[in-house]
């Protein structure tokens, strides 16, 4: 009895060390990569991606793992602990941060020992957004601009023609586009559903000369120029011609358009691409934003980088190199979430000729 | 058998028996082992850990640690969202404590008289309790938004209600109510125990004393409930003070910090903001208030347990 007991313990370690060396064996540790999910479509063009890389690369695998929800949150956290994957999808937005917290490589070297990478076709701009203290700490894969969406049928039944110009515009369009549609005295068309995140009020902030932060860091929140701005849109809400998401029982703005509470609302190219796969029966059209003072709108920046702390940097770099490279810029292109940030990339593609697109670059 | 005979040769105090039960007392640490190393490993040493960290600049990233003396405490102490954070929390604690031990006693009471359907309310008043916080935080997030189930219901009413979770004004209390509610069933299940353990035969005692309904709840029911109530009061200030699932999911301890209690504060500090230092110094700052006002309530009163 007492020997038979030790056996399968025995055989226990024996099939461990086994299959820990059967592991060892095979071909060497995948790359890791991960990013966010903003629709289906980034999904499989993403495992497209990872497909396509390693029928070009024999030898080399990739992980793909995406992080569904909070993602900054466990991204963070992984880069605090050193557990992140070797390729990470960042938004330009956090740069300033990422950089303080020292995580990221510094991807010039790189850069400089591959001749067939091309930088200089990227927009100068977007390689600027990730850009920080001289050194650029990772590479833009696409980008948009916030334009404003609007339902053409609610526009029509307003006796509406062309999307407003300017805040005098937007702000009277708005107020004849709030409407209560179904007779039961209660308002449920409104005119601009506003989003909550910061970046949502910048492009007013900024059409008015104003700034959150300067350029010497300062928070000028208090400044005459945002304020009036911020009033401008506090007037419209307070007015009950505009409307948060959550007034209106949506999860984010686009939701409210989809749903046909609001009329108006503003968004980037990936919420073209939500209209179509979610609310495929609601038209929409979209236009540059309404002018201010001075014309502006924000531009998001998404793309890769590789953290500090990742044990194979060399092997990270291939596959940055491959999804921000002219060839992986064709491939997102297809998925209408972005922009392509290569200017090659977007000639191909004649982005300029496309009357959706356009507006957003 | 083997004790029995143990204690009829050698009964305690007895020289001749402290072999034995140094023996027994080995034998018994040996057991308790495994939860001693698992306990220390989780519990003990990052309890410790967060008096020492709490006097440090840590946030993660850089390896090392900083000796910044008490600078974290000051800050704190500055702070205007911590102290915000100590009144959500304080808030909070009174409010649902007091109200989820009073529903649940009632709801005890309700379901153990003999009521028709009496297995069917007992069930529909624990399912809260195993229903996951996250899905209930959804569904009332539901309920609470601005076009949502109770606006609608009070819309009936004549009555324009606002955005619950939106308004600073009703935010915390929306919240509690959702605690109260998801609680109460779990805490009813505790005072049906309670009830049981009373002997019948105090209340027919009572009964031929000639005392009525309230007077038997008065003076049957509820001393004999004292040692539930003790728990389930207990639990609950436990349970209210480490809040923190319900905030995540549907107020984010906003909006203008009116929902941040002192976990979700903590949790900003360490894992959003990454100053673990500052956290830890919240966690030990409110360990000392809350020593502090124990011992304070000892010497205003002194009859108090």
């Amino acid at each position: 009895m007492y020997r038979s007991g030790i056996t399968p313990f025995g055989s226990i370690v024996l099939w461990l060390a086994l299959f820990l060396s059967g592991c060892e064996q095979q071909d060497a540790v995948p790359i890791r990569l991960t990013g966010w999910i903003a629709s289906p479509i980034e999904e499989t063009l993403t495992r497209t991606f990872v497909d396509t890389f390693e029928q070009r690369h024999p030898g080399l695998s990739v992980r793909y793992e995406p992080i569904a929800a909070n993602y900054m949150d466990k991204l963070l956290l992984m880069l605090a602990t050193g557990t992140a994957p070797d390729v990470i999808m960042i938004e330009a937005f956090w740069i300033p941060l990422l950089v303080e917290y020292d995580v990221l490589l510094p991807l010039d070297d790189f850069i400089g020992r591959d001749p067939g990478f091309f930088p200089d076709d990227f927009e100068p701009v977007l390689l600027d957004a990730f850009r920080s203290g001289g050194a650029l700490y990772g590479l833009p894969k696409d980008h948009s601009t916030l334009a404003l969406y609007f339902n053409p049928d609610m526009f029509e039944e307003a006796g509406l023609a062309v999307p407003p110009r300017n805040w005098d515009e937007f702000a009277e369009f708005a107020r004849r586009l709030t409407r209560d549609t179904d007779g039961d005295t209660r308002i449920d068309q409104y005119g601009y559903g506003h989003a909550e995140d910061l970046e949502y009020s910048l492009p007013f902030v900024w059409q008015n000369g104003g700034d959150f932060i300067d350029g010497r860091g300062r928070i000028v929140f208090a400044e005459p120029a945002s304020v009036e701005a911020l009033n401008f849109l506090r007037r419209m809400k307070t007015g009950g011609i505009a409307v948060m998401p959550s007034d209106v029982g949506a999860a984010w703005n686009m939701d409210a358009f989809g749903r046909r509470r609001v009329a108006m609302a503003i968004s980037g190219l990936w919420a073209a691409n939500f209209l179509n796969e979610t609310y495929a029966s609601v038209p929409y059209r979209v236009a540059v934003l309404p002018v201010g003072k001075l014309p502006a709108s924000v531009a998001f920046a998404v793309g890769y980088g590789i953290p500090k702390r990742t044990r194979n940097p060399e092997l990270a770099w291939r596959l940055l190199r491959y999804l921000t490279g002219p060839e992986g810029g064709r491939i997102w292109v297809k998925s209408d979430i972005g922009l392509p940030a290569r200017r090659s990339v977007a000639q191909e593609a004649a982005i300029e000729r496309d009357p959706l697109k356009r507006v957003f670059s | 058998m083997l004790s029995k005979a143990i204690s009829r040769n050698t009964g305690p105090g007895r020289p001749a028996d402290m072999p034995e039960r140094r023996r027994e007392a080995r034998a018994a640490y040996f057991f308790l082992l495994p939860a001693l190393i698992v306990l220390s490993l989780f519990a003990f040493s990052p309890l410790v850990f967060i008096f020492v960290v709490a006097f440090f600049d840590w946030n993660l990233f850089r390896a090392d640690l900083h000796w910044v003396e008490a600078a974290n405490f000051v800050e704190l102490a500055g702070d205007e969202r911590f102290l915000t954070a100590l009144r959500n929390t304080t808030v909070y604690v009174l409010g649902v404590v007091p109200a989820q031990t009073l529903l649940a006693l009632l709801l005890a009471l309700a379901v153990s008289w003999n009521i028709p359907a009496r297995g069917f309310f007992r069930a529909a008043f624990y399912i809260p309790a195993i229903t996951s916080s996250v899905v209930t935080s959804i569904i009332f997030l539901w309920i609470y938004s601005k076009p949502g189930l109770l606006n609608y219901v009070l819309f009936r009413f004549g009555i324009e209600g606002p955005d619950w979770i939106g308004s600073p004004k009703y935010a915390l209390g929306a919240i509690m109510a959702v605690n109260v509610w998801s609680t109460s069933g779990y805490f009813m299940v505790a005072f049906l125990a309670g009830l049981r353990n009373i002997p019948a035969s105090l209340y027919e005692a009572a009964r031929i004393d000639g005392a009525g309904p309230w007077a038997r709840f008065q003076y049957v029911t509820v001393p004999g409930l004292k040692p539930t109530l003790f728990f389930v009061v207990t639990l609950g200030i436990i349970g209210t003070f480490q809040v923190f699932d319900q905030i995540y999911m549907m107020s984010a301890g906003g909006p203008v910090n009116a929902t941040t209690t002192l976990s979700y504060f903590v949790y900003n500090s360490a894992f959003r903001y990454f100053r673990f230092g500052y956290a830890a110094a919240a966690v030990v700052l409110f360990a000392i208030i809350l020593f502090v006002t124990r011992v304070q309530r000892r010497i205003i009163r002194p009859e108090a347990p």
